[in-house]
């Protein structure tokens, strides 16, 4: 079986033997860092590489990512029409006009069912799988609720063998949720900004967390109109 | 002169040992071997030019003065020939039978050679001779042996056409250099080592920029966009990219299926390695050649994906075109020299 990668040279190039299909990968990031652009590039890269990648969209309507997709150069219309491009709009509730919606954005039965029903379609294909973000859908759900279904989803998750990304939003959910949460997830990557308020930089770092302690390296990284997402060296090793 | 049987069929085998060699040559062997015939005729012309009075510039007038010389000679009878001026165009016909070039116009389909009219070529030469016109020539043969040909004013640009002018090596009257496979992975491996994230980004911006100075020029010449298509997917064979074949085109849509067989870059990636982490499409240089050619065509801005490919599983690679909608499309200062 192939690896994966994110698609973003420098991230990628610390995961020497690349992400196993199954893995699951938590992204948590500040507002406005890139967590959807990142979510773009491991998109695009999983077109490229014959993936199936479906998008759910939480906190923008499905056509900001293709609009961001489209302003790369890919296009969307015709991996959509091969069904090899799927977006859920958990965003609209009953005012859209996708194909997939989640009616209910407070019912994580629902999204259940809904995300299982899409996984079963793609049956025997190659898939990626993006929740952007997947704290939006938990903001008023209870916490003992949350757990049970990130444990459940994520168990569904890697026996099937899908390559998932979970993004959320920093400050939304509770830390210790998050630490708990994190236990769960094969890969985590943190974003967010650092420096002087005047000069900001963008860094992330991507790790596991083992025994208790989150074990990562950094990067400084940035993002172009042309190339998307361009990390810079490795800047040490935190723990 | 008359042309006894042995000496017709001496001919015949000179034609189709032209046709043979020609067929081998891995450049404009069509160019050069039309090239070969108008010469033969040329030297005629030469020889005998203070016979020659042509003094109608009717491309009809002119031919059948030629053919009168060539009758006066024995070569033919120019009775046999029909020649009717239609607009700047010259119609031809004959019978096949009364034609000296008839047995390798019979066998050179037969062996899979191309098939050329050294009538026709002969006609070309006079006519530029004349009219100091390049003329291009179709010619087809029906069920009864009849040859129906068209000699017209050339539109065609020759951009596949490679010349050698001692050691300065041009294709379409410009310089160019031959690129050996193992020059052009070294190139690509090299931008993977310094710029890795730059790579695709590079080959379909490079395949863009150079496919839309000659996507241009052939739409000027050409008003059907199929047509002028077909040419521009002819040049992408002639330059060793890959063997295309258009699938569908829907101009209204702006959507095309292309695929290709034995695609340039994939071989490149089996003898020298991926350019890439992972086993994906790789064929950005023809998607970005596509992605200028539908462009020009249609004018508006066309994307180009590449939904399967042979460097991975793929019988062939296919590629889907479609247009970038009006809101993301910005002019962007690229291309080469109009």
């Amino acid at each position: 079986m192939p690896r994966a990668y994110f698609g973003v040279e420098g991230l990628d190039r610390n995961l020497e033997k690349g992400l196993m299909y199954g893995s699951q990968i938590m992204v948590e990031g500040e507002s406005g860092i890139g967590k959807t652009v990142l979510a773009g590039e491991f998109i695009k890269e999983g077109l490229r590489c014959g993936d199936t990648c479906i998008y759910v969209a939480c906190d923008e309507p499905p056509l900001a990512m293709r609009e961001h997709l489209l302003s790369f150069k890919v296009g969307t219309a015709a991996y959509e029409e091969a069904g090899r491009l799927i977006f859920v709009d958990a965003y609209e509730e009953g005012e859209t006009e996708e194909e997939y919606a989640l009616a209910d954005l407070r019912n994580l039965d629902k999204y259940f069912a809904l995300e299982t029903e899409i996984l079963r379609g793609c049956h025997g294909r190659r898939i990626r799988l993006v929740v952007d973000s997947l704290s939006t859908l938990f903001t008023s759900i209870d916490t003992a609720d949350i757990l049970d279904f990130h444990r459940t989803r994520i168990k569904r998750l890697r026996k099937s063998g899908i390559l998932a990304m979970d993004i959320f939003v920093s400050g939304v959910l509770d830390t210790k949720l998050m630490t708990i949460s994190g236990h769960l997830y094969n890969f985590i990557l943190k974003m967010n900004f650092s420096g002087s308020r005047y000069n900001p930089m963008r860094m992330m770092q991507i790790g596991k967390v083992k025994s208790q302690q989150f074990v990562s390296s950094r990067h400084a990284f940035t993002i172009s109109p042309v190339y998307g997402i361009l990390v810079s060296a490795e800047m040490g090793v935190n723990e | 002169m008359k042309v006894n049987e042995f000496t017709r069929r001496l001919i015949n085998y000179m034609q189709m040992s032209m046709c043979k060699t020609m067929k081998q040559l891995p450049f404009s062997g069509s160019h050069w071997l039309e090239q070969f015939m108008m010469s033969t005729a040329q030297y005629v012309l030469d020889e005998r030019l203070d016979e020659l009075h042509f003094d109608s510039k009717k491309p009809s007038e002119a031919c059948r003065t030629f053919l009168n010389l060539m009758d006066e000679e024995g070569f033919l009878q120019a009775r046999d020939y029909r020649l009717e001026d239609s607009g700047e165009s010259l119609l031809v016909q004959v019978e096949r039978d009364n034609c000296v070039y008839r047995d390798y116009c019979m066998r050179a389909p037969k062996e899979g050679l191309p098939l050329y009219c050294a009538r026709l070529s002969s006609f070309q030469a006079v006519l530029r001779h004349v009219l100091d016109k390049d003329f291009s020539a179709l010619m087809e043969t029906d069920e009864r042996g009849i040859c129906r040909g068209m000699l017209f004013p050339a539109t065609r640009p020759k951009e596949e056409i490679v010349t050698r002018e001692g050691h300065i090596l041009k294709v379409a009257g410009r310089r160019a250099i031959l690129l050996p496979q193992e020059t052009y992975a070294s190139l690509f491996m090299s931008i993977k080592e310094h710029a890795p994230h730059a790579l695709k980004h590079v080959l379909y911006d490079a395949g863009f920029r150079s496919a839309l100075n000659l996507a241009r020029k052939t739409r000027i010449l050409y008003s059907d966009p199929e047509e002028c298509l077909q040419l521009l997917l002819e040049v992408i064979k002639n330059d060793g990219l890959g063997n295309v074949e258009l699938v569908s085109f829907n101009q209204s849509e702006g959507r095309a299926r292309i695929i290709c067989y034995d695609s340039f870059q994939v071989s490149v990636a089996n003898e020298y390695g991926s350019l890439y982490r992972s086993p994906q499409v790789t064929c950005d240089l023809l998607r970005g050649i596509f992605a200028a050619y539908f462009s020009v065509l249609l004018d508006q801005e066309i994307i180009c994906e590449e939904m399967s490919c042979q460097s991975v599983k793929g019988n062939y690679c296919e590629f889907l075109t479609m247009p970038l909608p009006n809101n993301l499309w910005k002019e962007e200062p690229r291309g080469g020299k109009d």
